[in-house]
This record gives structure tokens, C-alpha cells and sequence, in this order.
């Protein structure tokens, strides 16, 4: 049985959780995102798929043929919704005059990925990309915007989509000093992620431990 | 024998009971009686079925018509959902084929419930029979699959509409303008009473075939041809070449006389150009427009074009008086003129002169005087005026580098002058060649000898024996008289111009002998020759022989003492000294017939090197003075070849009809002859002066027209679907003068469709949405959570601020010209066709709804599966415009430091 302090001090950090798990993730997530009434939408640039930045970037230089990675969140809002992704590039029309290919990831430039009906609202898909400059982009000397979108559908005529610039990239016209011509490899790399993220798991854990450290004192004393 | 035939009449061992022939005749007639019976049931039957048969095929055919009706109202719903997500990223035919599909797939669910909720369980009756639909087994609905529904033959209907050639679209099309579906539907007929239980009567497959009264494939065909229209070298792309060369021409002219507009070709006013274009060919493909695109692009028309100062939406669609008659009629002006005047601060009324102005005096100056320097003007931001820059012998390329350095340091060009004239050296030493040729005359000595000269012999006498002569030797020549030349007026060719007489004398020794008595003694004496009267002549064979004349001055080989002119008198002591003097000794001696032909050059005074070259001067003047016919203008000829050959008739032929005045011949001569030589000399010089430039304007203007052409041909980009001769024929056909000073945009006309064999007609008016209403290519739209640019254009000025000169320094320039390539490219957010008299689409709210075709970026998917997309509407194509200005003052070009790559933000 608790004493009357340590309930107090329970009930307090559980509020402060509570706060925390409202608050923290809008300061840690807070990236350019798209929203609809059917879904959100997130996205990342990252040079080397370890530290990402969030969309849109602005200040991305890249030589020909160098890599990079882009990653997109896709969660649901409503029950059995449709979606489906596209990348593409602003100004052209599709994957052979675009400034960018696909070395790794779940479609192509340009390609429609059908993510599907998605049963429940809230579910998160995340999608990785490992992409390049070609070799011989014709904007060398250029920017090229690269951007997503995505669809979702209601019913067969019923939709809403979000659009949004993942990383507005200047193609420098140098080749990229490792470029190789290697084999593009397409794997589905989805991740059907309906985890709650790691910092959230840290959000919870902390009032967790601070409600037992409490307990323990006041049985202490 | 008897008694066998009565032995076998008594035999009854045979013998049949008459009881058992009876019960044989009972059953047969009971058999026969069941039969009959029958027979006759079967044809009360057979009278029954008969009527029943009319009964059910009513009600087969009120089914079907039913069905019918259901099928059609199912494939309403259908193209009202297909035509608001169209599959458009595919060939058309593939495409036509997925939205078919898709089709034939609502059609399938609907009817099946349908079906299945009127066509079970007798529902669908008459009272006695009922029509059911076969389920087949397994299945849970009639119609298992799309693959049982098909089209038959498209209903094809023919349109005519109010259009323009070249710049619109075909006046008489044919579009399929409905479907006609089929599907065959088993069913059963059963009768309803109880006795039979519900007997299936009969089952019959019933092919139910209807049009489906939407005009969805008209929408669909229409935004295909709407599609074609605008992209690539098409009519947007002919309305759009007209236009922009009307707009480019007036502004390059307006440039060339005062500096401004800076910015000839400015996207600022290609923008409602374009839209301008894009409405009008939506009013022809559709007959309709967006009203409200319409009234933005008054609006801002107005703004870009006139820097007027737009009310609401809803006053200037009040205002627009120019809207009659269903068309709403756009004055030329608006996107020429207006803007031209606007940005060189001049009210719009203002005239801009659109004739080259072209005149002669460089053609004529070229041979005379080169063009040693040029002067360029500037001022500086402050508009201050800043000492010249001489150029000294510049090309086209030179005065275009110092103009883009001097644009560099925010400096504007504001005159272009010639700077230094030299004499043209040629020239000098073809005047000199004439003076030359003219002041020359050939000569000969002409030697005739006493043809029976008097020989004396000498005295031997006592010396019979003659035993011959030495050789006649020359002993002495006495002069006895000269020839002079003719007197004045009458030196002609053969006469003598000088000429010497001689008595020559001749010894020789003459050699005799005698024999006396066998003795032998020689004797020698002299013999004497007289020759008399040899005679000794220059005589003149012609004088002043130049291009074609010769032997045609007056008192020629007599000094003209009026005019201070040698007129060839000194040549005649010139070849006395050169060739007669000289061998006057061989002459005399040995010379007989012609000797020494020489052309000799007389001297001349400095004053017809002066007169000749003043005599030049005042053609040069003459000919300056020489002004284009101004009817001949960009206006009339667009074309700019075609500007140049009729500028180029209209001065050749002033030029030849004043041929005499140049030459002015009787200033020269009197009567026939030439007053003097150096008169002569100061002719020939204008002869040839004059028919120089005669020659000269066909190969000049000739060049020019090369040269445009050339030009054009080489600033058209590769792979953009036209060349120059696609341009000039645009400019110069009839769809310029259709659109040069206004052009409409019809909206609110009705299209009238008639079947093939003109035995149906119907009225059908489309409406147009549009967003956004103005594509504006500076303001991004948000559409569907995406914001982007609904237009793009880039404009280069081929040859940089200033134009090309042509032709280039040091040859006469004439004019200069400059070419911009302007590409123009984007899409509608969203487009969309109302078929606003179709009353044929269900609505529970308000009765009916229109028939809509959509475009817009969409994924379009059917169940789980993406089948295609929907793609935004896009435009685009790349054209080019011309300026032909006079030459010098401030030449044409876009004088803004991106006038290489002037585009807006969305242009990649």
C-alpha cells in the first residue's frame, strides 16, 4: 500500500510523463510534414543514412554519381485507407530524363509504390531509399528538387494527397571521385513499423523509474 | 377335289371365339380412344402455348427494355466516376481500353444488383409468368465477369464549329461521341400458378444492348484535341508566332528610335499573350471558355500589358464590352503597341512606325567611303551622358562585346553614330584607272617609200663588160617637209598627227671590164638613187577607248583651253619623242609599212581627279535622297524576307527611273561628243558609279534576305518540330491577317453534332473550369496540398543587346536584326469539361447532374490495385520572333543583364 506522499509523487510524475510524451515528440519531430485528412506524411535526407536531416532541404550540394538516402514516414489517419508513393523530380516527367536514380529502396523514381489498404489508422510505414546523381545529369550545374507524394484513397474516387520537397539538391559537375557503375539492387526495404519510436519508449521509461525510485524511499524512510 | 375343299371348309380346329375377337376389338378401340384423346389434349395444349407464347415474349421484351434501362443507368454511374479520374498516363488507345475496363466493371456491380434485387424469385412478373435471372452455379451473381460485357460499334457524330485556320483547330471533325454496350443475360421463364409450381417455361439469353446516353467519349475526344492544340507546332504554336512577331516588331522599332523599352521581348507580356492563346483555343475546341479565366485575363492583361489598374473580378466581367455575340474580341493593339508605348513612357495612341525606313545610302556610301570608326553613346544609371567610345573598324561581334561591357557597369546605350569616313582606296584607284584609260590613244609610224625611186648609172665608158654592183648604200636624206595634225574638229582615227618628208639618196659601186687581145682591165664607177618624197607618218588609230566608247571628243588632240584640259594634244610630241625620233634613221633608211603601235598616255590636270570624285559625292546624295515606299512595312510583311525582296523592288525601281538624272550625260557632251577628255573621264566615272550600285542593291538586299534566313535557321534549336521556313510561312499566311489587328475568343456557342448520315442532330453546349482561372508565371498555385508553377517561360536573346548588323561592317549595313527563341511550357492544375445539356446523370439533391471530364495529377486505382493515372493537362512549345530595325541609332536588342536567359522562377 503506497503511503499518501508517494501517490502524490506518483500521480505528479505520471503527469509529467504524460506532458513529456505530448511535448517531446513535437520538439524532436518537428519536420516539415505533410497532412491530409486521410494521413501525414514525414521525410529525411541523409548523406550517409546515418545522420538525417529533416525535409526540406535547402543547402544539399552533391557531385554526379554521388550517393544519398531519403527516408518517408506514412501513417493513417482513418480505418482501411489506400495509399500509394511517388518520387519525383520538379521539371521533368519521368525516370529517364531525371537527375536521380535509385540504387536500393522499396520502388523507383517515378514508379507508384502500392502500399495497399492500410486496416488501421495510426499505422506507420517507413520507406529508405538509396539513391544517386547520374553520372550524367543533365541540370549539372543546376537544382534539382526532389519530392514526394503521396495518395490516399477513401474508395476508388474518393482521394487526398500530400505533396512536399524532400531536398532542393545542386548537382556540382564533377563526377563524385568513388563513383562505380554498380548493379541497382531494389529490395522492398518496408518497415511496417507499428513500434512507438525509441525516444517515446525513453519518454515512458523515465517516469517509470521515478515512480519506483520514489517508492523505494519512502519505504526507506 | 371336292370333298378336300369341304373337308377344309368344315375344319375348325382354327377356330377363334368369337368373345375373344370382341375383347380384341374393345382394347384396340380403347387403345385408339386413349390416343385420340391425346392427340386431341396435345392440340388444345398447342392452342393454349400459342397464346402464352405472345404473353412471354412481352415480357421478355419489357425485360430486356428494363434491363436496358439498368445497364445504361449503371454505366452513367460509371462514366461519371471514370470522368472525374480519367486513366490518362498512357497511350490513348491503352488508356481507352483500362476506362472501358473500369467501365465494365461498375456496369457489372450495379447490374448485378439489380439483377439480383428485381429478376429473383418472380419479382419480375406479370401476373402469370415471371422472368428470373440464371445464376450460374458456384456463382453469387449473373454476371460472373467484365468479359461478358463488350461494345459494340461506337456512335461517331460529326461537329462543325467556328474556327480559324492554322490558328485553330479543324472547323469539321468527327469524334465518337457515344458508347454502346451489350451484355447477354440468361434468364428463365416461369409460369406462376400452382399447379405448375413455378415451371420454368422456357430460358433464353437475351443480349441487352443500349447507348449510354453520356457524351464522355465527345468530353474525353475533345480534351485529346484541346491537348493536341496546344502542344508543339500546332495552332497555339502558329497563334502564338504571330502574336509574339507583331508584339516583338513593335517594340523592336520603338527601341531602334529611343532606347526603350530596355526589355524588347519581356516575359511579363508573353505571359497573357499565352493565356490569351490558350483561351482562344479553348473557345474553339470547346466553344466555351472559363468565364472567369476570361475575366482574369482581362485583368491582368491590362495590368502586364497597359499598367491599368484593375477593379474587382465582378466589375471588369461587368465592364467587358467587348464581349458580343458570344466572342469576346481582344484588339492587337493591346499586346503590341500598348506595352511598347507603356514602357517607353509615351500615351498608347502613340504611332509607332513600322516601316525599315530602308534607304540607299549605305549601298551607295560602301564603295566611296569606309567606314573607319563608329561611335557608341552611353549613359550611366544617373542618366548621364558619357563621352563616346569610338570603335575604329569594328565587326558585329565588337560593337556587341563594348555594348554588353558598357551593360555590365549599368551603363545604357542610347545612339549609335558613324564615326570617321576615309576615302575607299578601290575607288580612288578605279578613278584613276578610268583617267588612265580614258587619257590614252595608240599610235603607229607608218613609212611609205618612192615606189620608182631614179637611178643613175655611173660612166664606163671603153669598159663594155658589166660585171655587176655592189649592194645600194644610204648616202644621205634630205629633209623637205613636215605633216601636221588635222586642223581642230577634224583628228580622226587614220589621220596623220605627224609626219616627215625625205629625198633619200643611195650609192653603189657598178663593176666593168674590158679584153683587150686577151688582156683583162676592170673599171669601177658609181651608180646613184634617188628615192623621193619618202614619207614618214604617226598616224592615229584610236583614242579614249573605255567601255564600249571610243574616237568621241570634241577637238580632241587640241588643247581645251575652257576647260584647262590637255584633251591628249601632249601624246602626240610623246610619241614623236618616244618612237619617232628614235628610229628616225632606221625609218629612212630601211623602214616600209607600220611600225611601233603604242598606246601613249596624255597628262591630265588635277581637276578631273576632283570633279570626278565631287561628280561621285552628288550621286552619293542623289541616290541618299531615295525614300521607301512606307506602305511596305513589318505590318504588310511580316515576313522579314518578304520585307526586305519588296523594299528591295521598291527602291531598285526608283533607282533605275532616275538612271539619266545620275549620269546626267548632256552636262558632258555636246550633241555627240564629249566636250573634253576629262569631261569624258568624269562620265565614264558616273557610269560606272551608277551601275555599281544598280548591282549592288540585288546583291546587298540578296545577302540580307541569305543572311535572315541563315540566322534563323541556325537560332532555331534542334528537335523543336519547325524550321525557318514553317515560320515565315506562318507569318505570311492568312491566319496573320486574321489575327493582326484583333482575334476573338468565342465562349457560349453551341456545337451541333449530327450523326453520319445527317439524319440526328443535337445542340450540346460544354462548359470549361479551369484552375487556376490565369496561369501566372510568377505566383505558384496550391492545388492538392502541392504548390508549383502553372506556367513557365524563358526568352533569349539570340545576338545579345544590340542585334546583328547586316550586313556586318565593312559592307553596307542596311538594317539590323536581332531573334529571340521563346520556349513556353506548363500545365492546369485542374481541367475540366462540363457537358452542361446532358440532363442524362442522376442527382437526388438537384435532379441531374452534368457529364464532367476531369484532368488533374492523380493515381487512379480500381479495388487494390493502381491502373494508371490521371495527368495534369500540359502545354508547350518553343518559337521564335524577329526585329528588322534601320541600322545605327540604337540597333535592337534586350539591353537587361539577363538578356541571354530571361525566364521565370519556374523554369528549370
Amino acid at each position: 500500500m503506497m503511503s499518501k506522499k508517494t501517490t502524490k509523487v506518483f500521480v505528479l510524475t505520471l503527469f509529467v510523463s504524460s506532458l513529456l510524451i505530448i511535448v517531446i515528440p513535437t520538439i524532436t519531430h518537428v519536420v516539415d510534414a505533410g497532412e491530409c485528412k486521410y494521413g501525414t506524411m514525414y521525410a529525411w535526407y541523409s548523406i550517409d543514412g546515418i545522420n538525417w536531416e529533416k525535409a526540406t532541404v535547402h543547402n544539399a550540394r552533391l557531385k554526379r554519381g554521388e550517393p544519398f538516402y531519403i527516408k518517408v514516414n506514412v501513417t493513417t489517419k482513418k480505418d482501411n485507407i489506400w495509399a500509394c508513393l511517388k518520387l519525383w523530380e520538379t521539371g521533368e516527367k519521368n525516370a529517364e530524363n531525371s537527375s536521380f536514380e535509385v540504387i536500393n529502396g522499396p520502388c523507383d523514381i517515378y514508379e507508384i509504390l502500392n502500399m495497399h489498404t492500410i486496416p488501421q489508422k495510426n499505422t506507420i510505414y517507413t520507406y529508405t531509399w538509396k539513391m544517386r546523381i547520374k553520372a550524367d545529369a543533365y541540370w549539372a550545374g543546376g537544382n534539382a528538387p526532389l519530392n514526394v507524394r503521396v495518395q490516399f484513397n477513401k474508395n476508388d474516387y474518393i482521394s487526398d494527397d500530400i505533396y512536399f520537397t524532400i531536398a532542393n539538391i545542386y548537382i556540382v559537375d564533377e563526377l563524385w571521385e568513388n563513383y562505380t557503375k554498380e548493379i541497382k539492387d531494389k529490395n522492398i526495404s518496408t518497415n511496417n513499423n507499428k513500434n512507438i519510436s525509441g525516444s517515446e519508449i525513453i519518454i515512458v521509461l523515465i517516469p517509470l523509474l521515478l515512480v519506483v525510485f520514489y517508492i523505494k524511499k519512502t519505504k526507506i524512510t | 377335289m371336292k370333298k378336300t375343299l369341304k373337308m377344309f371348309l368344315k375344319d375348325d380346329h382354327a377356330r377363334i371365339p368369337f368373345s375373344i375377337i370382341g375383347i380384341f376389338l374393345i382394347l384396340g378401340s380403347s387403345f385408339t380412344t386413349v390416343y385420340v384423346t391425346k392427340l386431341e389434349t396435345e392440340k388444345v395444349e398447342e392452342i393454349s402455348n400459342t397464346i402464352d407464347f405472345d404473353e412471354v415474349e412481352n415480357l421478355l421484351r419489357y425485360a430486356e427494355a428494363d434491363i436496358a434501362t439498368a445497364l445504361n443507368t449503371a454505366a452513367l454511374k460509371g462514366l461519371k466516376m471514370i470522368g472525374e479520374t480519367p486513366v490518362t498516363s498512357f497511350s490513348r488507345d491503352k488508356c481507352e481500353e483500362i476506362n472501358r475496363n473500369r467501365l465494365k466493371d461498375v456496369i457489372m456491380d450495379e447490374l448485378n444488383v439489380y439483377l439480383t434485387g428485381n429478376y429473383l424469385y418472380g419479382s419480375f412478373n406479370d401476373g402469370r409468368y415471371a422472368v428470373d435471372v440464371v445464376i450460374p452455379d458456384g456463382e453469387e451473381y449473373p454476371v460472373t465477369c467484365i468479359d461478358q460485357i463488350g461494345f459494340s460499334k461506337d456512335v461517331v457524330m460529326k461537329m462543325n464549329r467556328f474556327t480559324i485556320p492554322v490558328i485553330g483547330p479543324e472547323g469539321e471533325v468527327k469524334h465518337v461521341t457515344y458508347w454502346v454496350v451489350y451484355v447477354p443475360v440468361k434468364v428463365e421463364v416461369k409460369k406462376l400458378d400452382e399447379p405448375s409450381m413455378n415451371k420454368v417455361v422456357t430460358i433464353r439469353t437475351i443480349n441487352v444492348s443500349t447507348i449510354i446516353t453520356s457524351r464522355y467519349p465527345f468530353l474525353e475526344n475533345l480534351v485529346y484535341e484541346y491537348e493536341d492544340t496546344i502542344n508543339g507546332v500546332k495552332p497555339l504554336w502558329s497563334f502564338t508566332t504571330i502574336l509574339a512577331n507583331i508584339y516583338t516588331l513593335f517594340r523592336g522599332y520603338k527601341h531602334w528610335s529611343t532606347g526603350e523599352p530596355i526589355n524588347v521581348v519581356d516575359n511579363v507580356h508573353l505571359a497573357p499573350l499565352v493565356n490569351g492563346g490558350l483561351l482562344m483555343e479553348q473557345g474553339f475546341v470547346f466553344g466555351s471558355v472559363d468565364l472567369m479565366s476570361l475575366v482574369d485575363f482581362t485583368i491582368e492583361s491590362g495590368k502586364a500589358l497597359q499598367g491599368s489598374i484593375a477593379g474587382s473580378a465582378l466589375d471588369e466581367f461587368n465592364e467587358m464590352k467587348d464581349a458580343t455575340d458570344g466572342r469576346y474580341n481582344v484588339d492587337t493593339s493591346m499586346l503590341s503597341k500598348d506595352p511598347a508605348n507603356k514602357d517607353a513612357g509615351d500615351p498608347f495612341g502613340t504611332k509607332i512606325n513600322d516601316c525599315p525606313e530602308i534607304n540607299l545610302s549605305e549601298i551607295a556610301r560602301v564603295p566611296l567611303y569606309n567606314l573607319a570608326s563608329i561611335l557608341l553613346y552611353f549613359e550611366d544609371e544617373e542618366g548621364n551622358s558619357l563621352p563616346p567610345v569610338e570603335l575604329f573598324q569594328p565587326t558585329g561581334e565588337d560593337i556587341q562585346r563594348e555594348v554588353e561591357k558598357q551593360l555590365n557597369m549599368s551603363h545604357r546605350l542610347i545612339n549609335v553614330e558613324k564615326g570617321t569616313m576615309i576615302k575607299n582606296e578601290t575607288t580612288v584607284d578605279k578613278i584613276k584607272e578610268i583617267i588612265s584609260i580614258v587619257y590614252s590613244t595608240e599610235m603607229k609610224t607608218n613609212v611609205k617609200r618612192d615606189p620608182t625611186p631614179i637611178i643613175t648609172l655611173g660612166s664606163h665608158n671603153g669598159y663594155p663588160i658589166d660585171n655587176g654592183t655592189s649592194s645600194w648604200v644610204f648616202k644621205s636624206a634630205s629633209f623637205k617637209n613636215t605633216i601636221d595634225k588635222p586642223a581642230k574638229g577634224s583628228v580622226l582615227p587614220g589621220c596623220i598627227l605627224y609626219g616627215e618628208v625625205y629625198d633619200v639618196y643611195w650609192e653603189r659601186e657598178h663593176y666593168y671590164s674590158k679584153n683587150v687581145n686577151g688582156s683583162w682591165s676592170f673599171y669601177t664607177t658609181v651608180d646613184t638613187k634617188t628615192e623621193e618624197d619618202v614619207t614618214l607618218k604617226v598616224i592615229l588609230n584610236y583614242y579614249s577607248r573605255y567601255n564600249g566608247t571610243e574616237n568621241d571628243i570634241e577637238d580632241v588632240f587640241y588643247r581645251n583651253i575652257s576647260v584647262d584640259d590637255e584633251n591628249l594634244e601632249d601624246t602626240v610630241e610623246k610619241y614623236v619623242d618616244n618612237y619617232f625620233k628614235p628610229n628616225l634613221d632606221s625609218l629612212i633608211k630601211t623602214g616600209s609599212g607600220d611600225y611601233y603601235i603604242e598606246t601613249i598616255h596624255g597628262d591630265y590636270e588635277p581637276w578631273v581627279e576632283v570633279e570626278t570624285w565631287d561628280a561621285l559625292d552628288e550621286i552619293l546624295n542623289m541616290i541618299s535622297s531615295i525614300k521607301q515606299n512606307p506602305s511596305i512595312n513589318s505590318t504588310t510583311y511580316p515576313d522579314p524576307v518578304d520585307l526586305m525582296e519588296e523594299v528591295k523592288k521598291d527602291l531598285l525601281s526608283k533607282f533605275s527611273s532616275n538612271i539619266s538624272k545620275y549620269l546626267n550625260e548632256d552636262v558632258y557632251k555636246n550633241n555627240i561628243l564629249f566636250k573634253s577628255v576629262g569631261k569624258k573621264t568624269v562620265y565614264l566615272a558616273r557610269v560606272w558609279y551608277v551601275y555599281r550600285i544598280q548591282r549592288d542593291i540585288g546583291k546587298v538586299f540578296n545577302s540580307v534576305e541569305d543572311e535572315i534566313t541563315g540566322y534563323l535557321d541556325d537560332a532555331i534549336p534542334s528537335g523543336v518540330g519547325f524550321n525557318e521556313e514553317d515560320v515565315k510561312n506562318t507569318l505570311s499566311g492568312s491566319a496573320m491577317d486574321a489575327v493582326k489587328n484583333q482575334f476573338s475568343i468565342p465562349f457560349g456557342l453551341d456545337i451541333e453534332l449530327r450523326n453520319i448520315n445527317d439524319e440526328w442532330k443535337e445542340n450540346v453546349r460544354l462548359a470549361v473550369d479551369q484552375y487556376p482561372d490565369y496561369l501566372n508565371p510568377w505566383e505558384k498555385v496550391e492545388f492538392n496540398n502541392e504548390t508549383f508553377y502553372t506556367m513557365k517561360l524563358r526568352n533569349r536573346c539570340i545576338f545579345g543587346p544590340t542585334g546583328l548588323p547586316l550586313l556586318p561592317p565593312p559592307l553596307p549595313w542596311v538594317v539590323t536584326m536581332n531573334i529571340w527563341v521563346i520556349d513556353v511550357e506548363g500545365e492546369y492544375a485542374q481541367f475540366k469539361v462540363i457537358d452542361s445539356s446532358d440532363e442524362t446523370l442522376f442527382n437526388p439533391l438537384f435532379g441531374h447532374e452534368p457529364q464532367v471530364y476531369v484532368r488533374e495529377s492523380k493515381v487512379v486505382k480500381n479495388k487494390d490495385q493502381v491502373i494508371g493515372e490521371n495527368t495534369r493537362l500540359t502545354y508547350g512549345f518553343t518559337t521564335v520572333t524577329f526585329s528588322i530595325v534601320p541600322s545605327m541609332e540604337f540597333m535592337v536588342g534586350d539591353t537587361t543583364p539577363t538578356f541571354w536567359d530571361e525566364h521565370t522562377p519556374g523554369f528549370k
